[in-house]
């Protein structure tokens, strides 16, 4: 799985929890989740699930907690799937 | 882990707190009835069944209650016990953890936060805060402290139980501190349609209460979610039957 690849799924998935819709024009490996596409916090568990599901991966507590912005996430998934 | 000075700073809150528990409880209900007109019909048959709840184990209380206005743990405290209750048997006066901007607004609430057992979190605030808060609940809780939480994460606020967006704070803490007992909290004023600061005046509550044991065979944040769900999904229930009921009377 290329970068690319996985930032593409990683915006696909948290799109859908994202209450500033206008910031999905801009979004970008910089975007921080919670502040900059308006996820709350509950909701930034569901995407991790989701990346797990999606990624075929095992996201620990410390892991999720260092998911500031897309990049972050895009970054642990590489990881974790060993990319 | 907590230091010494936080540790010690819970104790002197709590001792504080149990001094000043008969006076605020008492001020309060004076509040509640005189000039607010509160009435709970059911209120004795709540409290015996509380009663009996607490006689069947020694552990703590994680008290899931719905949210709908500014003074529900107040109203949940009255509602569940007298307070000399609360002044002898202090492990069964619940630990509350309210929005952190509200409480700032003015020196009474932070005042009357702090000897209520308030521990105030930033809910869109940084994760290390609310992890020094998780670490905070967890430390009462294991020394026997019993904890009202609104799962919702906030006021219902099309008046009804949001069960698909809600908080998976609870969750966490269940999971954190799996021998405590959730109680499961329904309370509504009759004239409420809608979220509020205040119930209106003269209201009347309707209050039901469930024990249940919410579990999990997953791990982490998936277990953290399934734990807030079921408890999203009793109260969810509570209220279903509650306005089932108001239905069958029209």
């Amino acid at each position: 799985m290329t970068k690319t690849e996985a930032y593409e799924k990683v915006v696909k998935i948290i799109t859908p929890f994202t209450k500033k819709t206008d910031a999905l024009k801009t979004v970008g490996e910089e975007t921080r989740i919670l502040e900059d596409l308006g996820v709350n916090s509950a909701r930034l568990v569901d995407i991790i699930l989701a990346f797990e599901d999606e990624f075929g991966i095992a996201v620990d507590d410390e892991a999720a907690d260092r998911v500031r912005t897309v990049g972050d996430a895009v970054n642990m998934i590489l990881q974790k799937a060993g990319a | 882990m907590l230091s010494l000075r936080e540790r010690l700073g819970l104790r002197l809150q709590a001792a504080i707190a149990r001094c000043l528990a008969l006076p605020t409880y008492y001020l309060t209900v004076l509040w509640f009835r005189r000039f607010r007109g509160y009435r709970v019909p059911e209120m004795n048959r709540i409290r015996e069944a509380f009663r009996e709840i607490r006689a069947q184990g020694s552990e703590p209380f994680i008290i899931c209650a719905n949210h709908l206005t500014m003074i529900d743990s107040l109203l949940g405290i009255w509602v569940l016990a007298p307070g000399w209750r609360y002044f002898f048997g202090l492990g069964c006066y619940p630990w509350n953890v309210p929005e952190r901007r509200h409480v700032r607004a003015s020196l009474f609430f932070r005042v009357g936060c702090y000897i209520g057992k308030c521990i105030t979190l930033l809910r869109e605030g940084p994760q290390e805060g609310k992890r020094k808060v998780m670490l905070k609940l967890k430390h009462l809780m294991s020394r026997g402290q019993s904890l009202m939480i609104f799962p919702e994460g906030g006021r219902s606020r099309t008046g009804r139980i949001n069960a698909e967006e809600f908080s998976y704070g609870v969750g966490q803490i269940l999971l954190d501190t799996p021998a405590a007992r959730v109680l499961c909290l329904y309370l509504r004023g009759k004239g409420q349609e809608q979220y509020s600061n205040l119930p209106r005046h003269g209201e009347e509550f309707y209050v039901d209460l469930k024990v249940i044991s919410p579990a999990s065979k997953s791990k982490g944040l998936r277990a953290v979610r399934d734990l807030a769900t079921q408890i999203i999904g009793q109260l969810k229930a509570m209220e279903l039957e509650y306005f089932g009921m108001v239905d069958a009377r029209r």
